[in-house]
């Protein structure tokens, strides 16, 4: 429904240069609503879900455990295997289950972003799962899933640097747009997905397809910076949330005062 | 004793201000920050920091209480596939190496293949987890007979007897045999 | 706080890592390059004599052939009116010690995606002229890489190698494919007329690593396992940003800003290298 409004929006507003209306109708730096829950999987060591928009994504992380094989593990430090995946429902036309070239380079990438803030040297010899299950994707899966991957790996209680947090920027029609949507994406100029840890001031995942000219990407990379903050404010409302609810906690205090 | 809730990065202090304890570490400016979600204590007195984890891992430490099976024997090395730490059952594979608690002839009445321990982890070193039974309540607490695989019962210190072809066999014998498994 | 500078592995990758901090730490290069040096390039075109379009690309010991062949086809149901680009490589065994046959590993993917996304983005090759009919023929364009010898620094060669493929490549007329379209044989475009290939654009990547905080251009194989950071960008003729990829590590904001403009300079200056060695004119 809100789809048609803004559509109908955005044919009246061609004339009007001022006020840009995106297809969804939202402004330019505007994201799709968000929300982020962690712990939602019983059986995984930590788990989360992210819904940015129509994205519906669920990480689980299992570890850290034995490595198998054991030919190679590396004995400073744990091995992180990362998959990125779309299931064959999360797209109209259905995609088959089998991983793509998109999912492994994704996987690759999204798992550079987590080496960065996972404290590996603490468990050498070990390994770390983080799956990462796109159930229905709707434009920047990518950084909505190593965003869901921080909040699940922090609620797994494996210790990190800082939460990885990503949101992307783009271009349509000239404008350079916050959060990429799945139409954007397809008839946009460019696009420009970023991960960064926010305490360090590190840039972990960068990609870029599409033209910009340097001062274009210099807006678009403060844009998106200045969304994935936003999104960061979610990550740690989502985990401090979970904090309150246990009950293991009282106990854990009780521990520290013996 | 103050505290907060803490997330990965979150900034706790500076570097001057306190000592970075458990769960925190250090970053290239010289601020504190936490390492765990979990809460943040503050020590005043002691000037130091540390964050408690809310979530503990599910990796074995030094002095954990496991419960495993004898996979193989090899020399006097016991291969220990560990089904349970401190009787709580593991949902993953855990691997560690077994040793006698004593010099003994025969490293089979110590234990044999096929055998449940109770073993206490005494170090994580050298890629493996290092299991001893040097204590009354670990050693052997379940075994079949060599012979026809009946059920054994003890019958006297480190003693055990087949219930079914009355073969009597030689194990060092947790206290709790029967009763754990 | 320990500081891990490296992804220690082996004893080799200490020692070579070791060797080489110590080097940039003296600003200086193991193979005695400036920082922001590239390695002696070489391109002899037109290699493959079966191919419409061949490069073969050493940047220093770095070996990359590439190919270019048409065929015909059905165009994709969202874009009638474009032919299709398809770019791929492989790292052949032949490359390193490590290299290996059998299906692609993760980086392998990586390169050849991110090579893909340079040539596509930069809208290089002019799509529309691949159409013969809309939405029933075009010509399909494969554009294949393979690394013969991998001394580091895969992708800047790699699309050094298929832009002056593409520069130097020819293509089977589509207009006259159109009006013999029945007499033509199926699959066979060996008897068609050759065009050059319609290009627009001229993309040139540029691979920065970090070693030791500082930016060091086209890195060894040594040199990128040490390194901290790696990325590319791919820069227009129109100095425009078209693909960037991080591939390794982490870099501070600031850092992003530093590395695009050395990768500016530097693509300005590849790009006419290449033309020189191309024998092409200044546009």
């Amino acid at each position: 429904m809100s789809n048609k409004k803004g559509k109908k929006k955005k044919e009246s507003n061609e004339e009007k240069e001022e006020e840009f209306i995106r297809i969804d109708g939202r402004k330019p730096d505007e994201m799709r609503p968000y929300k982020i829950r962690a712990h939602i999987l019983r059986n995984a060591d930590g788990s989360a879900e992210i819904r940015l928009g129509g994205n519906w994504i669920i990480a689980a992380v299992y570890g850290p455990k034995e490595h198998f094989p054991k030919f190679e593990i590396s004995q400073d430090k744990a091995i992180l295997n990362c998959r990125y995946h779309m299931t064959p429902y999360s797209t109209t036309e259905r995609k088959s289950p089998k991983p793509s070239r998109r999912e492994i380079e994704l996987s690759k990438v999204i798992k550079n972003a987590l080496e960065q803030a996972v404290v590996l040297e603490e468990f050498p010899e070990m390994s770390i799962d983080v799956y990462m299950e796109v159930a229905q994707a709707e434009g920047s899966t990518r950084v909505a899933s190593v965003t869901a991957a921080a909040v699940a790996l922090a609620d797994a209680g494996i210790p990190m640097r800082d939460l990885v947090v990503g949101c992307s920027a783009g271009k349509v029609n000239g404008h350079i747009i916050l959060d990429v949507g799945e139409e954007e994406d397809k008839e946009g100029e460019a696009d420009l997905p970023i991960a960064i840890m926010p305490n360090l001031r590190k840039v972990v995942l960068l990609q870029m397809d599409g033209k910009l000219t340097h001062e274009e990407f210099k807006e678009a990379f403060d844009l998106a910076l200045k969304g994935a903050m936003e999104l960061y404010e979610e990550q740690v409302r989502a985990l401090t949330t979970i904090l309150k609810d246990m009950e293991i906690i009282e106990e854990g205090v009780k521990d520290e005062k013996e | 004793m103050e505290r907060e809730k803490g997330y990965p990065g979150k900034e706790i202090g500076v570097m001057e201000e306190y000592l970075a304890d458990r769960g925190t570490y250090i970053d290239w400016n010289g601020i504190i920050r936490s390492k765990y979600l979990g809460f943040i204590f503050k020590d005043n007195e002691m000037r130091k920091v540390f964050v408690k984890p809310f979530r503990k891992l599910k990796i074995l430490e030094v002095g954990d209480t496991v419960l495993g099976r004898i996979i193989n024997v090899s020399g006097v090395f016991g291969y220990v596939r560990i089904e349970a730490v401190n009787l709580k059952p593991l949902d993953r594979d855990f691997n560690g190496i077994v040793y006698p608690h004593r010099i003994v002839n025969r490293i089979d009445d110590v234990y044999r293949e096929g055998d449940y321990i109770l073993a206490k982890v005494i170090s994580k070193v050298n890629r493996s987890l290092h299991l001893s039974i040097a204590e009354p309540d670990l050693g052997v607490v379940s075994a079949k007979c060599s012979y026809c695989g009946g059920r054994m019962r003890p019958i006297g210190k480190n003693k055990l007897r087949c219930m079914r072809c009355s073969n009597i066999e030689m194990r060092k014998l947790s206290r709790l045999y029967g009763r754990v498994i | 706080m320990k500081k891990n500078n490296f992804k220690k592995k082996t004893l080799k990758e200490i020692l070579m890592a070791n060797n080489i901090l110590k080097f940039i730490k003296e600003n200086r290069r193991l193979d005695g390059r400036g920082f922001l040096d590239y390695r002696d390039l070489r391109i002899d075109t037109g290699v493959i004599k079966k191919a419409y379009g061949s490069a073969r690309v050493e940047l220093g010991d770095t070996i990359v052939i590439v190919g270019v062949q048409f065929e015909l086809g059905t165009p994709f149901p969202d874009s009638p009116d474009k032919g299709i680009l398809l770019t791929e490589g492989e790292v052949l065994p032949t490359a390193s010690f490590s290299a290996e046959a059998g299906p692609p590993s993760e980086e392998e993917i990586e390169i050849s995606r991110v090579v893909d996304r340079s040539i596509r983005e930069s809208e290089m090759v002019d799509l529309s002229r691949l159409v013969i009919k809309p939405g029933e023929s075009v010509l399909k364009m494969f554009i294949d890489f393979n690394i013969f010898n991998d001394d580091g620094n895969i992708i800047d060669a790699a699309v050094i190698g298929v832009v002056s493929a593409l520069l130097t490549g020819e293509m089977p007329d589509p207009e006259y494919v159109r009006e013999h379209l029945e007499e033509l044989p199926p699959n066979n475009l060996t008897s068609v007329p050759r065009i050059p290939i319609p290009t627009q654009d001229f993309p040139i990547a540029n691979t920065i690593a970090l070693i030791d905080n500082k930016f060091i251009v086209d890195p060894t194989f040594a040199e990128e396992m040490v390194s901290e950071a790696r990325i590319t960008i791919t820069h227009t003729v129109n100095n425009e940003i078209c693909a960037i990829q991080l591939i390794q590590g982490g870099l501070g904001y600031e850092q992003v800003f530093e590395v695009l403009n050395i990768s500016l300079d530097k693509s300005i200056e590849i790009r006419n290298r290449i033309r020189e060695l191309l024998g092409l004119g200044g546009d």
